[in-house]
This record gives structure tokens, C-alpha cells and sequence, in this order.
């Protein structure tokens, strides 16, 4: 009995201790700080009305759970205990597949189709963006240049967690898939990080299984690979970049980000990780450059700014911007951009270049390309032009591939049209008295063989109507026609072409150029 | 304004500051055989828990607590003060829990009828355990009616009968002379505090470790969309065991807080899922609730002694009464009126069928309807729970990713241990062997479990991500 009552005591002793941890957790933690980004502490309200409702209490009871003494311990052994004897990870943030593989879950949600795919008109609408954003910037003497980057999914399928692939259909299609067919089919500059790596790229360097982010030394090659494209495409004599990979036992940041937010005392880790060293030799032009994108732009793009290659620059990373390499702003949000001037950054840069990962297309650069958009047009005028009707052509029927797009024509920028009545460049959100100009003939090339269209111009607002205006083909001296309509309660613009009766629509292939709304 | 609930049994404050200094307060008591100074601070500790619901729940409570209290010294053997105590008691739980409920129903009823209304319907804070709060007080005024109690009950005694901190937020509702005798009598011992550290622990494990970690799955897929049947059934089955682990772990905690300040309240749960027939789900499930609408409701009503037809609506009232009880939503009255007709059906004879059938299918009977009924009591709406039905029987594919993301080994895992425990299993193999173990291993066994909860506690939540810069 006497024994009984002596277990009594210690094993109540015992429990008082366990519950007493907040007194020796700091001894137990020994320092160690917990790797990785949580919530922001909310300030703990000490008003009457706080105390009254529970406020208080609650904000306090949450404080003391993310600050105890002793929780950095209980995390860590709570992980480590999910990691070892389940394969699975504490975090939401982090899913553990085969081989100790690691994922983000949007990444396998989105390749899986586990989102819904980018609808055709939002493609398309992101691509129409995309080229007015080019339009605005060649306008102001600015190049447009677009990084595409790989998803660790894509490259690491087999590993994936069982029940992924068990209740997922495969996927016939993904947003990749449509976004880079038709950006084939537009003038704008881009380097497919993914087409690259898998013509030159076969080792276990493109992703490592402690990380979400493509490896260093996979990024490193595409950067030189896209350094070259950037320099053709530009026109920038950016110098010449090589690189020399070499053995490393951990890798550099970022190869083991999700790793290290697992917070694990013990791990299987099989990676056998190469850092690059880049040797760079200046070349002629240093512009000023402005990137936007996200994390995949640490491992390549950043690099560039890193090495000198520019003169100025404003490196924009999902939510904090570097300028010139020193200034730091951190913003609330991705898509805070009432926190920063844009207007100073686009004005101060030569070439901008937007980064997306093939995940995250449907999202391209949180609404930093309608900001861009806004910024270089007009003040006073919020007009922007939209091209309806793209489809993909092959290219023995025109060189461009496309039935509507953007073309340089005698030097200058131009829109083509190849198709009568379904293509239409379509001008919206005119404000105030204005002047709408243009000029359009067909195209040099196969005017001889045309028997001319008619141009028509309808204007939509208070009162609709509608212009003709006939485009002549043949051997015609008067070949360009330019059009001034003054436009007043007008809030959208169409043009297209069609062919009268009579006449065919062989080689008429009609360029608008020179568009312009004056005052 | 918002209520809160803070001071659970699973905080920090509670575990790291509230409990040790319970055990020890409570050991010194037990040491020094001082009653009155144990219930002085019993009391004390038990309003500063309270109070850390808000102060809003401490005021409103104190109120009622003192109007119950005048009343009951006019209800022995006076009808007229019986009926006004218990409307008393009824109406402020009407008002703060049916209230926004009652009027936006109301305002729904006018508007169908033609005629249009526009008013926005003002969310009561309803004061923390409010429903507990409530029947303790009308379980004690009609007992004094009754004369089951002592003549005179002094006002410190009531105090701290109702604001007893084990049990006022989630039961077991207890009545006076179950906690009186905890008052009235220095009944702590070493033992006594031993088993209710033992049986706390034991509680909080199941609640912090199967619970808490069943719940996010839980949520994802009574989202309101159509999912696969096997997400469905796998989220069907782990609110069953989410719910089960959850109130019997808080009743676990409360009854071994309980023991530790000498007190004995009685048991809420007998493995329910080893039921047979829904009349015996019942007596295994919220076993205080049953007893009290017993008491106080189906009794008075005249029970099964007015007849076969008064009978079946005696028990469809308790029932509904049940349903509602829970909560301010019409899917609560429905999953009511679910086990009503059930009991019914049982009555009237299928009861019988069901102890002459193999053993095997009247438990699976007992199991589909208790699993359709929890769809009704988990679902926030009639369309929810329709459109679970739909996912559990239909020929969906849809891959949800939010409910993807949280399906894992160790997921998989705790659904496994929990429906081990909640058939017996362990205890079935262990048999007479178990009986063996040494009680200090079993007791260093659930040391290591809590210390496992702790971290669970701590880290339940905690997901950093990696958007740092480079």
C-alpha cells in the first residue's frame, strides 16, 4: 500500500514537471530557431471592450503558443516523429512522396490538374496583354523579355506521393501547354527553360529531393543558355557568360528550402549537389534592367543583376523589391503595388523581363502586366488595344504562324491581319474628345497578287456607326491609306476587314500601322 | 463582438499555469484535510477560469446564477415559482443561444408570405457553456420542487454547484447532490488525485491527439461540394471518430479534474459505437443529457406510462428537444427527429428483431444510422448534407485538392487507432494479459502519450513556408 501511494506521489511529481516545461524550455531548445515564414504576431488588444468579449485572452492564449518556451522542442520531435514513422510532413506546406521526395502542394495540385485548367479565354486574354504590354514598352524605347521556369513535378513525376497519383487523372494538357503555343505565335521575346532542359539537361541537378526550387546548377546552365537568346533577341551586347559546377555536400540556398523548414533533428537525403561558379566577362551594354517574377528568378535572373551586368536595376520578387542591389522594400502584399512607383521603375528601365514558373501561369506576375499596361499609357488616356480572333497558322500559308498579330513593318511596329471578318484589332476606354489616326495598306510582300479589301472602322458609344474604307491592291502607287476619325462619345473602336463581292481574299494580307489617339 | 472560448482544457494557460497549480493547491488541501478553505479556492479558481471565456459570459452567468438562487427559495412545493424559475432559466438560453436564429427564421417566414422585410438580424453572444448552465440550474430548482433536496441550500453552495469549473463549459451535467457531496465532504486523497491526473491525461491525449488532428480533413470535406464516395465515406467516418474523441476526451478531463478536487461526476460515455440498436446508442452516448431529459422532461410527460401512443410522442419530444439542444440550426432538429424515429421503430418492435439477429448486422444496423445522423448534425445546411449524401452514394470523380493535401499515412493511421479504440480491440487482445501489465508501465505508457499530445498541442497548426529571400 505504502508503495502504492509512494508511485502516487512521484508520478503526480512527474506530471507537475511535464506541465512545468515553459520554466526549462528554453534550456531544452537550446537556441535553435525555427526555419521558415508563419503568420504575422496580431498585437494583443488591452481595452475594456477586449476583456469583456474574450479578446484578450484569446490573442494572449495564441502568443503564449507561438512563444512558449519549450516549442521549438515539441515542433521539431512532432516532425521528426511524422517524418520517420509515416513519411509524411507536419507542414501543410510540405508533402513527402517517394525516396523522401519533397513537394509543395500547389505545384502538385496544379500540374495535376487538380485546379482548373486556364480557360481559352483567359489565355488568350493574358497573351493579348502581353502583347500591348510589348507594344507600350517598344513605343517608349523599352524591350520586353519573358523567362519561362520548370516545376519540380513535371521532373520528378515518379516520385510523387501514391495517393496523388492514385486519385488523380493523368493530365492531357497543362496551362504550359497553351500558354507556349501561343506565345509562339506572337513577336514577343521569351527563352522555355523547360525546351532547354530537356534537350541538354539528363541528370538529378534539375531538381533535388530536398527542395522545391529547380537546383543551382541547372539554373545556372539556362541562364547562360537564355543569356545568349536574351542577347540575340534584344539586340543588347550583354557579354558572355560561362560556368563551372562543382561538388558540394549541401548545396546552396535554395536546394534544401523545404528540407530545412521541416525543422528535423534526423533525414535521408541521397542528393548529390553541384554549385555553379560563373565567370563573366563584360560586354558593351549595361542597361537598365526591371525583373519581375518569382523564387525561381533567385537561381537564374538574380544572378545577372548579381554579376554586373547591369547598369541599374530593380529586382521585384514576389513581394519585395531590390533596387540597384542595396535598396530593400518589402511590400503587404504580391500585388501591393500602390506601396511602390511603378511608373519610376518603368521609366527608368530598358529592358523589362517577367519571369513565370509553368505553374503558376495562370497567376503571371500577380497583376503586374495590367499595372505595367496602365502605367505606360497616356495619362489622360486609358485606351488599350486588344487583337481578336488569334489562331495559330502553319507557316506555309504565312510566315508569321498567326492569323492576327503584332509584325515589324518598313522598321516600325505594325498589326497584321491575314483572315477577313473574324480577326478585329478592337481599341477600348476612350475618355474625352479625341482623334483617332492609323495608316493601312497590304502588305508589300503580296500586294501585287491582291485585288484590294474594304477596311471597316465601327465606333460603339452614345451613337454606333460605322466607316469603309477601300484598301487597294495591285500594282496601285497610292497603296497606304490613313484614316482620322475624331471621335467623341465613343468608348470602343473596331477594325476589320472583309471582302466585297467580286473580289477574293487571296494575299490580302492587311497591315494597321502608325495607331495613334491625339487630342 | 464575438465570443470566445479560451480557458479550455488544451491551452497553455490551462496545461502550463492553470493545472500544476490545481494539483498542488489541491495536495495541500488533501494534506492539511481543510475543507472549507479547498472550496473557497475551489470556488475562486473556478470564476477566474470562467472569466478567462470573457468577462461578458461572468456577468451574464452571475446574474442568472443569482436570480436562480432567490427563485429557488420559493420553489419547494410551489408550482407557480417552479414555472417561473424554469422560464427564468429557459428564456436567457432562448434569447443568447435561438436568438439570431428565431428572428432570421421568422423574418424568412414574413418575407414567403408576401410580405417584405428588411432588417439585419443582430448576432447574441452567447456566454460560454450557456446549455450546461442552464439545465444544472433547472435540474436543481425542479429538484428542490421535488423536495429531493435540503431545505436550505446556502448561496456559496449554488455559487459553486454552477460555476464548478470541470464541468460548466462541456458537462457532464451533474446535479447539486452529485457535486454537494464533493462540498460537504473532504473527500481529496493522494488516490483520488493520482486517477484524476491519470484519467486527464488520458482525455486531453485523446482530444489533442486524435481530435484535433482529425478535424482539418473534417472540415474539407463538409465543405459544401461534391466529392468522390471515398473521400466522403473516409470523411464520414473520421468526424464520427473526431466527434466521439473530442467530447469524450473533454469529459474524460473534466471528470478527472473532477477527482482531483475530490469530486465524482458521473461518466458521459460507455463506448457508444459498440451499441446495438439506437436505444442502446443512447444509453451509451451523452449519458448525462439522456438522464436529465429523462428526468425532467419525459417524466413529467407522463413517460411510457400513459399509454402506447403517448409514449411514441413522449419520446419524439425528447428527441426533438435533444436535436435542438445542440445547436441553433434545423439540420440539429432533423438529426433529432433521425434517432426519434429510430427509437421508435425499435419500440414498436423492431428492438426485439434486433436482439435475435446475429450480433454483426445489429451493430452495423446501429452504425449507418448513427454515421447518416452525424452527416445531419455535422452539415450546416439541409442542402450540405443532401449534397454529402449525393458524394457518399454517387459516381463522382472529383479530386479536391484541399482534401488531397491532408490525406497521408499518418492520417490514415490515427483513423485506424481510433476505430480500434472505439470497438474495444485493444482490450479485446490483451484480455486477462493486459490486466498483468505492471500499472507503473502502463502509467509510464500514457506519460509518453501525453508528453506526445503536448507536442501535438503545440504544433498542431505551426506551417511555416519558404518565401524568404535569397
Amino acid at each position: 500500500m505504502k508503495k502504492k501511494s509512494s508511485w502516487y506521489y512521484i508520478f503526480v511529481i512527474i506530471i507537475v514537471l511535464i506541465c512545468a516545461f515553459p520554466i526549462y524550455g528554453n534550456l531544452i531548445d537550446q537556441g535553435y530557431e525555427l526555419k521558415g515564414v508563419s503568420s504575422v504576431e496580431e498585437k494583443i488588444p488591452v481595452d475594456f471592450l477586449s476583456i469583456w468579449s474574450g479578446k484578450t485572452q484569446n490573442q494572449l492564449e495564441n502568443r503564449l503558443k507561438e512563444k512558449v518556451p519549450g516549442r521549438t522542442t515539441s515542433i521539431r520531435l512532432h516532425s521528426q516523429l511524422m517524418y520517420t514513422f509515416f513519411n509524411s510532413s507536419s507542414n501543410a506546406n510540405v508533402v513527402i512522396g517517394s525516396k523522401h521526395s519533397l513537394f509543395e502542394p500547389e505545384y502538385l495540385c496544379d500540374f495535376l490538374n487538380l485546379w482548373p485548367l486556364m480557360s481559352e479565354a483567359t489565355q488568350e486574354e493574358l497573351i493579348e496583354k502581353l502583347n500591348l504590354l510589348q507594344l507600350l514598352l517598344n513605343k517608349n524605347e523599352k524591350k520586353l523579355y519573358i523567362l519561362i521556369t520548370p516545376s519540380k513535378v513535371r521532373y520528378d513525376y515518379s516520385n510523387i506521393p501514391w495517393f496523388y497519383r492514385a486519385l488523380t487523372k493523368p493530365k492531357l494538357q497543362t496551362n504550359y501547354d497553351g500558354f507556349i503555343r501561343r506565345l509562339k505565335a506572337t513577336s514577343i521575346d521569351y527563352f522555355d527553360s523547360i525546351e532547354f532542359i530537356n534537350e541538354n539537361i539528363q541528370d538529378n541537378t534539375i531538381f533535388y529531393s530536398s527542395g522545391i526550387h529547380w537546383g543551382n546548377a541547372a539554373a545556372a546552365q539556362v541562364t547562360v543558355a537564355m543569356l545568349k537568346d536574351m542577347k540575340m533577341d534584344t539586340g543588347y551586347e550583354l557579354g558572355n557568360l560561362s560556368i563551372n559546377l562543382s561538388d558540394s555536400e549541401n548545396g546552396s540556398a535554395p536546394d534544401q528550402d523545404l528540407l530545412s523548414i521541416l525543422n528535423l533533428y534526423f533525414y535521408t537525403n541521397e542528393d548529390k549537389y553541384k554549385v555553379p561558379e560563373f565567370t563573366y566577362s563584360s560586354g558593351k551594354d549595361h542597361p537598365n534592367v526591371l525583373m519581375r517574377g518569382g523564387s525561381f528568378m533567385g537561381q537564374s535572373l538574380s544572378k545577372l543583376i548579381d554579376l554586373g551586368m547591369f547598369e541599374r536595376s530593380i529586382y521585384f520578387q514576389n513581394n519585395f523589391v531590390i533596387c540597384d542591389r542595396t535598396d530593400i522594400q518589402t511590400l503587404s502584399d504580391f500585388n501591393a503595388y500602390d506601396e511602390i512607383d511603378i511608373a519610376g521603375m518603368v521609366n527608368r528601365s530598358e529592358l523589362v523581363i517577367l519571369e513565370v514558373n509553368e505553374e503558376k501561369i495562370w497567376t503571371m506576375s500577380w497583376g503586374f502586366i495590367d499595372e505595367l499596361i496602365r502605367t505606360l499609357q497616356n495619362e489622360n488616356d486609358s485606351t488599350n488595344i486588344q487583337l481578336l480572333g488569334q489562331k495559330s497558322l502553319p507557316t506555309d500559308i504565312n510566315p508569321w504562324g498567326t492569323n492576327i498579330g503584332y509584325i515589324e513593318y518598313k522598321e516600325k511596329e505594325a498589326i497584321v491581319l491575314t483572315t477577313p471578318l473574324e480577326t478585329e484589332i478592337r481599341l477600348n476606354n476612350f475618355n474625352k474628345e479625341k482623334t483617332l489616326s492609323f495608316d493601312a495598306e497590304i502588305h508589300e510582300w503580296v500586294r501585287q497578287y491582291s485585288d484590294g479589301c474594304i477596311l471597316i472602322v465601327k465606333m460603339n458609344g452614345e451613337e454606333n456607326f460605322e466607316r469603309e474604307y477601300f484598301i487597294p491592291g495591285g500594282m496601285e502607287e497610292t497603296a497606304t491609306i490613313h484614316v482620322s476619325i475624331p471621335i467623341k462619345g465613343i468608348n470602343q473602336v473596331s477594325i476589320s476587314y472583309f471582302n466585297p463581292e467580286g473580289t477574293t481574299q487571296d494575299c490580302d494580307w492587311v497591315v494597321v500601322q502608325n495607331v495613334s489617339i491625339t487630342q | 463582438m464575438k465570443g470566445y472560448v479560451v480557458m479550455g482544457f488544451t491551452t497553455i494557460i490551462f496545461l502550463c499555469g492553470f493545472f500544476p497549480l490545481l494539483i498542488i493547491i489541491m495536495s495541500l488541501c488533501a494534506r492539511f484535510h481543510s475543507c472549507r478553505i479547498k472550496n473557497i479556492i475551489l470556488l475562486c479558481l473556478s470564476i477566474g477560469f470562467y472569466a478567462f471565456s470573457g468577462l461578458y459570459s461572468l456577468v451574464v452567468v452571475s446574474i442568472l446564477t443569482v436570480a436562480t438562487y432567490f427563485l429557488s427559495l420559493k420553489v419547494s412545493g410551489n408550482r407557480k415559482w417552479l414555472a417561473v424559475g424554469v422560464v427564468s432559466c429557459v428564456l436567457p438560453l432562448l434569447i443568447f443561444k435561438y436568438g439570431s436564429f428565431l428572428s432570421s427564421n421568422m423574418i424568412s417566414l414574413v418575407n414567403l408570405l408576401g410580405i417584405h422585410i428588411d432588417v439585419k438580424v443582430m448576432e447574441i453572444i452567447t456566454p460560454a457553456g450557456i446549455s450546461f448552465i442552464t439545465f444544472s440550474m433547472i435540474s436543481f430548482l425542479v429538484d428542490i420542487y421535488r423536495k429531493s433536496q435540503p431545505e436550505r441550500v446556502s448561496f456559496f453552495e449554488y455559487v459553486s454547484y454552477i460555476f464548478l469549473f470541470p464541468k460548466i463549459l462541456e458537462g457532464p451535467i451533474a446535479d447539486f447532490d452529485e457535486v454537494n457531496k464533493g462540498l460537504r465532504e473532504s473527500t481529496i486523497s493522494t488516490q483520488g488525485i493520482y486517477e484524476g491526473v491519470r484519467r486527464f491525461m488520458l482525455g486531453f491525449s485523446k482530444k489533442v491527439i486524435l481530435a484535433d488532428t482529425l478535424a482539418p480533413f473534417v472540415a474539407e470535406t463538409f465543405n459544401g461540394n461534391i466529392h468522390a464516395a471515398g473521400y466522403a465515406w473516409m470523411g464520414l467516418i473520421a468526424y464520427a471518430l473526431q466527434l466521439y474523441f473530442d467530447f469524450s476526451g473533454c469529459i474524460d478531463m473534466a471528470i478527472g479534474l473532477g477527482k482531483i478536487c475530490g469530486f465524482d461526476l458521473p461518466e458521459n460515455f460507455q463506448d457508444p459505437y459498440l451499441a446495438v440498436g439506437i436505444q442502446d446508442f443512447w444509453r451509451r452516448w451523452h449519458i448525462t443529457l439522456s438522464v436529465w431529459f429523462k428526468k425532467y422532461i419525459y417524466f413529467p410527460l407522463g413517460g411510457n406510462r400513459t399509454g402506447k401512443w403517448k409514449t411514441y410522442r413522449n419520446l419524439l419530444i425528447i428527441f426533438l428537444l435533444t436535436g435542438i439542444w445542440h445547436g441553433a440550426n434545423w439540420t440539429f432538429l432533423a438529426w433529432g427527429l433521425w434517432h426519434g424515429l429510430f427509437m421508435l421503430i425499435e419500440r414498436v418492435g423492431f428492438g426485439k428483431i434486433l436482439k435475435k439477429i446475429p450480433l454483426f448486422f445489429s451493430h452495423a444496423y446501429t452504425l449507418v444510422v448513427v454515421l447518416i445522423g452525424w452527416i445531419l448534425f455535422r452539415a450546416d445546411s439541409f442542402r450540405n448534407a443532401i449534397t454529402y449524401l449525393q458524394s457518399m452514394f454517387g459516381n463522382a470523380s472529383y479530386a479536391e485538392a484541399n482534401i488531397i493535401q491532408l490525406i497521408n499515412w499518418h492520417l490514415i493511421f490515427l483513423m485506424f487507432i481510433g476505430m480500434l479504440i472505439s470497438f474495444k480491440i485493444p482490450d479485446r487482445i490483451l484480455g486477462i494479459w493486459g490486466k498483468r501489465i505492471p500499472r507503473f508501465i502502463k502509467d509510464l505508457l500514457i506519460i509518453l502519450i501525453f508528453i506526445l499530445a503536448i507536442f501535438y498541442m503545440i504544433s498542431n497548426g505551426y506551417s511555416p513556408s519558404i518565401y524568404t529571400k535569397f
